[in-house]
């Protein structure tokens, strides 16, 4: 068929379609004349489009007949609709005769889906026998197919409306819920979810003198609405089928998902709510208002107002609820607040997990109240509330830090009143208490996240501290600091500075040096000060930091062994190797003495102990260390964790230098995502594994790729992180020789020079990282040719070296072998050999490229030469078997 | 990363109008934002995908546009827009889907899409793969006897639009659509039939 062809077709059974259903044909033999392929065409269309609405006609038209036509009832009127079904009243028959409600499903609901679901409900719904349901006497098919229900016909009143106009006292009508939740247990025990819990759904009715809730509505509820529910609530924003005032946050998701039983809890707790209150969580006005999304939204975020404080902000309506349960206003607020204002937030839960687990558990904790016990469920702390707001922020990892800021306006103001209230002293501890206990996972090493909002909001969380609890220097020392570790946390090491600062002086002016705060500070300080290259001065806090704790905790406890941690690494930047190892190995031992081998804190001191290693060319060592490190801290912290990262990076750091270029690109790869992922893509941690990367692009080739990454990784140094981090350098090194390969000359140098110039700053003269620069240098001038200027240079690097780390130090192979190539290029052959001697003495060096470099060919076939090479290639395949063996 | 995304999209979103050209070439830069977001929102839900669950590709939809839109700063047309081009990627990311399912295994019943009621040629608003895939193919012919009609039906059947709100997505009269979407239905009913997917 043609377009023009279809086009005709659709306007001529459009127009048809205008017609009523029975002139259609004739107006069709009319309009197709002889062309009958086109009238055959339309009519067969007509014929589909006609399918539906003929069975729905027919339906309506039958509805009564075959109701009917279940025998042994008669119907007496229709009382209700819903989406789903109509309910009659009807009169049974036989085999008692008594009053039903027939609840018939409606017309064109009955798919396939829904009889499937209707049949399997079925089983369920007989075996509920519950005086607080409505029995289900009967479930069957009418003649025509149509399922139905025969259910108690309940004569009552919703429960609200029964215990206002009862005037039922706050108690009365807990033992009403109570009943209610009873009800709904039973059912759960019999895998029936009501999904439809609210007070219309909850009649009382009077039975022997006593009012008795009934649970209507059961089962059907689920066997089928429900999904019509999701559906409709999707087709046209006006049709709401469900009751958004009792509906769960997991049923307003509304990914029709994953609805257990813990849903009829919150119901069940919006029911108790209205009934203690006289009003819904959520007021339904105001709820119906605000649209589909909103309403949605605020079913899954906002958090109610506690019933105590909802009842006294009422207004006039107070009066009124307080009337009806035959108090006052101010009584009323009394009798809630406390147990029952705890029972009903913790039914509203949005996370179900926090909710009771089932009915029979919120009904156990009202009839505590009941009775006076102490109720289980204890006030929602601030933690898991902080716990709540960090869920629902999960965008971006900057969650953590809001929530510290959100705390410290919100609990140190909630404080301030109590502040007057009791004794200075008991107040500042329970601030501390309470702000350490929520941050306490939250120190460096746990908090991360990144985003412009937190530093403004961290500011006015600082500013607030510093107005609001002037009189007490202990509190603001306390939250400054951990302001300032979560900064640090975060890699903000300029703005962690000056917090940490405060916080180390107001503790100094109330403290002991010796008091564990004032360790803290010292410690948290001495990190900060190595982040940002001050090493000496970061070098002296650790170091009184580990005194102050080792004074008063002793040299058993694991703050002070974790403080050594710190103190290595510090003895580490600044050159001083041994110290660190042994500093290191006594650390580890108090750690695994402490908390175990496997500890995350053991990995802590792993970590340190590869980086010494590291440094002193011991890769070997280093190599194992790491592995160690990160086979705990991912076993601990799963794969995404930022330590992870560390450790991941560090990892490929070994395998780089051992030589396995492949699998140094995968971790670093590894890491790079892991640390964008936790702290972002301009964080200090990102910026290793992006040089590491860089280097390993470059040795394939792939120069533009390396220069990305390298300009990236300078870029969060320079640009972002404001003071200098002491890793600044290896980035200026790499890009230095970087942009020789590229072929700009004076760049290069200009890279070499300023990163030579940053190390003196950092480093001083006398450090093996001075020399590193040096060497970059060296070579930047070998490189372009320069080679006595690279010479001298040289000469430089390698009494640096010797000075630091001894004639014979692993690290200074290269500096020889550098001189070796030198004279080896100049013609000075026997030199030349010497110094490769000399290299290949320096505590097992060895360089893979050696076999390969044509600056020595001029040596190659003398049989000295080779006997050395021979040597070399011992030593790698030494390395590959260190490799090989982790393989294996 | 995601907040970029949305950012993004909400600016996109939010300068959507009343549906010219330059709206839809606007909306055509919204596609492969909202595919990412829609594929990752289905690969989620399939992945924890329960016997008696079913995929509801507005459900969806409506998820990705919570999730990337700051619904503060956008009209109804827009959010019109983003359902548009929700319901061209739901159908690109459920035929995959229903391929990739078919060719595992034929038939299994696990595997099935609810869509609105009354917006399908089926009895039941629940569609197995074949039936989408039936589905997909006839409106891949309606498509190339009338693109626009065939495109009626994808709004209406995978964004769940209104015919007011196709109206302002394709720029034509609420009348029309509503003869498209009546013809259409008549039409891939008839389709199907032949098929003996119904």
């Amino acid at each position: 068929m043609s377009t023009a062809d279809h086009v005709r077709v659709k306007d001529l059974f459009l127009a048809a379609c205008e017609q009523p259903p029975e002139k259609r044909r004739e107006f069709l033999d009319a309009e197709c004349g002889e062309d009958d392929a086109l009238r055959a065409e339309v009519a067969e269309l007509l014929e589909f489009h006609e399918e539906e609405p003929k069975r729905e006609a027919s339906a309506a038209a039958s509805l009564l007949e075959d109701l009917e036509s279940i025998t042994n009832y008669r119907v007496l009127q229709k009382v209700g609709e819903g989406g789903m079904g109509e309910v009659y009243e009807a009169e049974q028959t036989e085999p008692v005769r008594r009053r039903v409600a027939l609840k018939v499903i409606k017309w064109g609901m009955d798919t396939k889906e829904v009889l499937a679901r209707f049949e399997s409900e079925r089983q369920a719904l007989a075996l509920m026998n519950h005086p607080n349901i409505a029995r289900v006497f009967e479930a069957g098919t009418t003649d025509s197919g149509r399922p139905y229900f025969a259910m108690e016909y309940v004569k009552g009143v919703p429960i609200t409306e029964y215990c206002d106009t009862h005037r039922l006292s706050t108690d009365e009508r807990l033992n009403l819920f109570i009943e209610v939740c009873e009800g709904v247990q039973h059912a759960h025990q019999r895998g029936v979810i009501h999904r439809d819990m609210k007070p219309s759904n909850v009649l009382v009715t009077i039975r022997d003198d006593r009012a008795v809730p009934k649970i209507i509505d059961f089962g059907v509820a689920k066997a089928t609405s429900q999904r019509l529910t999701e559906r409709t609530v999707f087709t046209e924003l006006g049709q709401w089928i469900g009751t958004p005032e009792y509906m769960s946050p997991e049923q307003a998701e509304m990914t029709g998902l994953d609805i257990d039983t813990r849903t009829d809890v919150y119901s069940l707790g919006v029911v108790l709510y209205e009934l203690l209150v006289g009003a819904q969580p959520f007021d339904s006005t105001t709820l119906r208002k605000a649209g589909f999304d909103e309403m949605r939204r605020r079913i899954r975020e906002d958090e109610p107002q506690r019933p105590s404080t909802r009842v006294s902000s009422l207004g006039g309506d107070s009066e009124v609820a307080a009337q009806r349960r035959r108090t006052n206003p101010a009584n009323l607020a009394r009798e809630l607040k406390g147990d029952l204002d705890w029972i009903v937030m913790k039914a509203l839960e949005k996370d179900r997990t926090r909710r009771y687990s089932t009915p029979m558990d919120l009904s156990e904790d009202v009839r505590r109240h009941l009775r006076n016990e102490a109720v289980v469920v204890s006030p929602p702390s601030a933690v898991y509330r902080l716990g709540k707001f960090v869920r629902r922020n999960r965008v971006a990892v900057a969650a953590a830090s809001l929530v510290i800021a959100a705390l410290i306006l919100g609990i140190v103001g909630t404080s301030i009143g109590l502040v007057q209230a009791r004794r200075e002293a008991e107040t500042s501890r329970q601030v501390v208490r309470l702000v350490s206990g929520i941050l306490g996972g939250m120190d460096p090493g746990s908090a991360y996240g990144h985003a412009q909002s937190i530093d403004e909001v961290l500011d006015r969380g600082v500013a607030r501290i510093d107005r609001e609890l002037v009189r007490q220097p202990l509190v603001r020392a306390h939250l400054k600091s951990i302001v300032g570790r979560v900064y640090l946390g975060l890699g903000e090491f300029d703005d962690s500075g000056p917090l940490l600062t405060e916080a180390l002086e107001l503790r100094l002016g109330e403290l002991e040096e010796s008091h564990p705060d004032v360790a803290e500070s010292l410690n948290a300080l001495g990190i900060q000060r190595l982040n940002v290259g001050r090493l000496q001065e970061a070098h002296d806090l650790l170091e009184r930091a580990v005194a102050a704790y080792e004074s008063t905790l002793g040299p058993e406890h694991i703050a002070f062994g974790m403080a050594l941690i710190n103190f290595g690494f510090a003895q580490d930047r600044l050159g001083r190797y041994n110290d660190a190892l042994l500093t290191l190995d006594r650390a580890r031992a108090i750690v695994e003495g402490a908390e175990g081998p496997d500890s995350l804190s053991a990995a802590g001191v792993l970590f340190n102990q590869a980086v010494v290693y590291r440094d002193l060319g011991e890769t070997e060592r280093s190599f194992e260390l790491s592995r160690r490190c990160l086979e705990i801290r991912e076993r601990q912290l799963g794969p995404d964790h930022t330590g992870v990262g560390w450790a991941v990076f560090a990892l490929g750091l070994d395998y780089g230098f051992l030589g396995d270029r492949e699998t140094a690109s995968r971790l670093h790869e590894r890491a790079l995502e892991i640390q964008e992922s936790a702290l972002g893509g301009n964080s200090h941690a990102a910026s290793l594994p992006m040089w590491r990367l860089a280097i390993l692009r470059s040795a394939d080739g792939d120069l533009e790729a390396a220069r990305a990454l390298l300009e990236r990784a300078l870029q969060i140094h320079q640009g972002h992180l404001g003071s200098t981090n002491p890793d600044v350098v290896l980035i200026l090194r790499s890009y230095g020789h970087l942009l020789h390969r590229l072929g700009d000359r004076s760049a290069a140098r200009r890279a070499h020079e300023e990163g030579l110039q940053l190390t003196e700053k950092i480093y001083g003269t006398e450090h093996a990282e001075y020399a590193m620069a040096l060497y970059g240098m060296a070579y930047h001038e070998y490189a372009v040719g320069n080679l006595d200027e690279a010479w001298r240079i040289w000469e430089q690097c390698r009494d640096v070296l010797e000075r630091e780390l001894g004639p014979r130090a692993k690290r200074l192979g290269s500096t020889y072998y550098s001189f070796a190539c030198l004279a080896a290029l100049q013609g000075r052959r026997a030199e030349a050999m010497d110094w490769l001697r000399q290299a290949l003495d320096s505590s097992g060096w060895v360089w893979k490229g050696i076999l390969e470099d044509t600056d020595l060919d001029s040596l190659r076939g003398d049989p000295e030469f080779e006997a050395m090479m021979d040597e070399v290639r011992g030593r790698l395949a030494k390395r590959e078997a260190v490799l090989a063996g982790v393989t294996r | 990363m995601t907040r970029d995304v949305a950012a993004t999209v909400t600016e996109i979103v939010a300068g959507l109008g009343g549906g010219g050209s330059a709206d839809r070439a606007s909306a055509e830069e919204l596609l492969p934002l909202v595919y990412d977001e829609l594929r990752l929102l289905a690969r989620r839900y399939l992945n924890r995908e329960r016997p008696g669950h079913t995929l509801q590709p507005t459900a969806l939809v409506h998820e990705a546009y919570i999730k990337l839109v700051d619904q503060s700063r956008v009209n109804w047309q827009g959010r019109t827009h983003f359902f548009a081009v929700g319901a061209k990627v739901m159908r690109n990311l459920l035929i995959d889907h229903a391929r990739a399912k078919g060719r595992a295994k034929r038939g299994g019943g696990r595997h099935r899409v609810t869509f609105d009621e009354g917006l399908t040629p089926f009895a039941s608003g629940e569609l197995d793969v074949d039936q989408l895939l039936a589905v997909n193919e006839g409106l891949d012919r309606l498509a190339e006897l009338d693109p626009r009609q065939a495109r009626v039906v994808e709004l209406r059947f995978f964004g769940g639009l209104t015919v007011p709100e196709v109206a302002l997505v394709l720029g034509v009269s609420q009348r029309t659509i509503e003869g498209d979407w009546t013809h259409a239905r008549a039409w891939l009913k008839r389709e199907l039939s032949r098929r003996e997917v119904l």
